[in-house]
């Protein structure tokens, strides 16, 4: 597979070469900022100019160093076992690793008119440069690693939206067994995130480049775009299920679960009401109960959800999730109200007729429980680390 | 002997399933088809080398949940969670004395579940679950057995 030119640089041209990827960038780093002093030195630059030099200098080293983390993350996918998936996958990849350089295209787009605006325009260069011609020409240099950065961070975001939004509309049409797996999709979810922080390194540029209104402009409108583009990203790969359709059926339709725990002297296994959010499973406990005094111990649980055929013993199916249990007292609550909120919503829709009951025999409830979320009662996230799952007689790994 | 209560002896002779979990690295749970002795133990069979056996050949230690579930109703909900310690049964392996358990256990077996699953000698080992403390619910209801040590 091909490589960004950049990466190659750091790869293979000394002396960047002889360090590896975090230190490379620093180096970098290092060199850009002793060219730039050395350079307003000699010129006699205000210290104006030094400082807003070492700020886009900053900007380059940040977005080299999210070049070089994102770039090997696209690398790491596994083959879907979603046909359409995996061809949305293959095709995000190639798009994004193409041969015909298609960020090294837009480096050039982007730094094309960027000169031709400065040159016509000569207030930056006046403002920083006083239109010393032999520093213009370094600051060329640094213009030129700034657009073709830009260049890379425009085609990844770019190239994540389509991949988020062609997976999610895949993922609605998949058959029984299909799915996309769970840490590939948190990758994506990470490339997301970073990508999102390449649009939020671009504001730095901005006391740079004030004294020209147009392209302060344009810098914002740059960075607002990956910004609002990669967080939409985030939200659409989010909503794309881990797990195969047969399998969610099983989830949602399943009214109960078996949790089961380490333990003490004796494991420890209780039926639990459960929702599934599409993404993970909740379920609620009391914060008297043993349950929840031995998760904070230790989160590590197991879950079983089945379906139990009472006529046909062998048509039965069932899931298994081992993973840990994520508590949601305390400060957990603040940070996830949103999530919190629709997992209330699904027990409410789910079981209706239990609240029901509980309502009307309200004096009969024991205290562990009555119904008051997070005071009495803590919600608990299953996070999945393995899950196995029986159709009949057939015992299938689900690949995270 | 303690006695167990009338509400769990019906709970273990009239189920069809049980919920074991064993240890290893995770908690492993799995459905068991069961039969109660009508004293302190619970039987069930399995294949020798599947995960519960050797999780149990490891670590004795053993709870089971049987529980009747009311979809609509959770004052119905009903059913009993026994910790207990375990001991395999291998053809070929046992002593003299335990073949008359291992007959009774297979006649248990054979009247409580022949009109669902045909039993075949596959070999299995026969587990002994010895009920150490059984917890019995009903809706919001708790009490709580200790078996004496017999």
């Amino acid at each position: 597979m091909e490589k960004w030119i950049y990466e190659l640089i750091v790869e293979r041209v000394p002396p960047f070469s002889y360090f590896n990827r975090e230190n490379a960038v620093l180096l970098q780093l290092f060199i850009m900022l002793l060219a730039g002093v050395l350079i307003s030195s000699l010129a006699n630059l205000p210290a104006i100019s030094a400082v807003m030099g070492a700020l886009t200098i900053l900007v380059v080293v940040l977005w080299s160093r999210l070049t070089l983390v994102i770039a090997p993350m696209i690398r790491t996918f596994r083959p879907s076992l979603s046909e359409m998936e995996r061809e949305i996958v293959e095709r995000y990849r190639k798009l994004l690793f193409s041969r015909y350089r298609p960020e090294f295209i837009i480096g050039a787009g982007f730094f094309i008119p960027l000169i031709l605006h400065l040159f016509r325009d000569m207030t930056l260069f006046q403002h920083y440069l006083r239109s010393n011609i032999y520093v213009i020409f370094f600051a060329l240099v640094l213009i030129w690693d700034v657009a073709y950065r830009a260049g890379i961070g425009f085609w990844v975001c770019i190239m994540n939206f389509v991949r988020s939004y062609r997976l999610l509309k895949a993922s609605r049409m998949r058959e029984a067994m299909d799915y996309t797996f769970l840490n590939d999709l948190k990758m994506m979810k990470r490339i997301d995130r970073n990508s999102l922080s390449f649009g939020v390194a671009g504001f730095l540029l901005i006391p740079v480049i004030y004294p020209d209104p147009i392209l302060t402009s344009a810098v914002m409108l740059y960075s607002l775009f990956l910004i609002a583009l990669s967080g939409l990203s985030i939200f659409i790969i989010s909503r794309v299920p881990w797990l195969p359709p047969d399998m969610i059926g099983l989830m949602r339709e399943a009214k109960f679960a078996y949790i089961g725990h380490i333990g003490g002297k004796f494991p420890h296994l209780t039926p639990v009401v459960q929702v599934f959010d599409g993404y993970n499973l909740f379920f609620v406990t009391a914060r008297k109960s043993v349950k929840y005094r031995l998760l904070k111990r230790n989160p590590r649980v197991t879950v079983l959800i089945d379906e139990r055929d009472e006529r046909d013993f062998f048509r039965n199916r069932a899931i298994m999730i081992h993973g840990y249990a994520r508590v949601y007292d305390s400060w957990a609550v603040m940070f996830n109200i949103p999530k919190l909120l629709r997992v209330f919503r699904l027990f409410r829709s789910k079981y209706g007729g239990y609240l029901k009951k509980y309502g009307e025999r309200k004096e009969r409830l024991p205290d562990a429980w009555r119904l008051t979320p997070i005071v009495k009662r803590v919600p608990v996230e299953i996070i999945p680390e393995n899950v196995i799952y029986w159709r009949g007689a057939r015992r299938i790994r689900i690949r995270l | 002997m303690a006695m167990l209560a009338q509400e769990v002896r019906e709970l273990l002779n009239t189920n069809y399933f049980g919920y074991l979990c064993t240890r290893s690295e995770y908690p492993h749970i799995t459905p068991i088809f069961f039969v109660y002795d009508q004293r302190s133990s619970i039987y069930f069979m399995s294949e020798y080398s599947s995960k519960k056996i050797r999780n149990i050949l490891r670590d004795r230690h053993v709870s089971l949940v049987i529980d009747l579930r009311d979809e609509d109703d959770p004052f119905n909900n009903e059913g009993i969670l026994v910790f207990g310690t375990a001991k395999v049964y291998i053809p070929g392996e046992v002593e003299m004395y335990e073949y008359d358990i291992l007959y009774t256990v297979y006649e248990l077996f054979k009247s409580k579940y022949s009109e669902f699953v045909e039993f075949e000698d596959r070999g299995d080992v026969i587990v002994e679950i010895k009920m150490e403390r059984v917890s019995y619910w009903k809706g919001p209801f708790f009490k709580s057995y200790r078996m004496a040590e017999s």
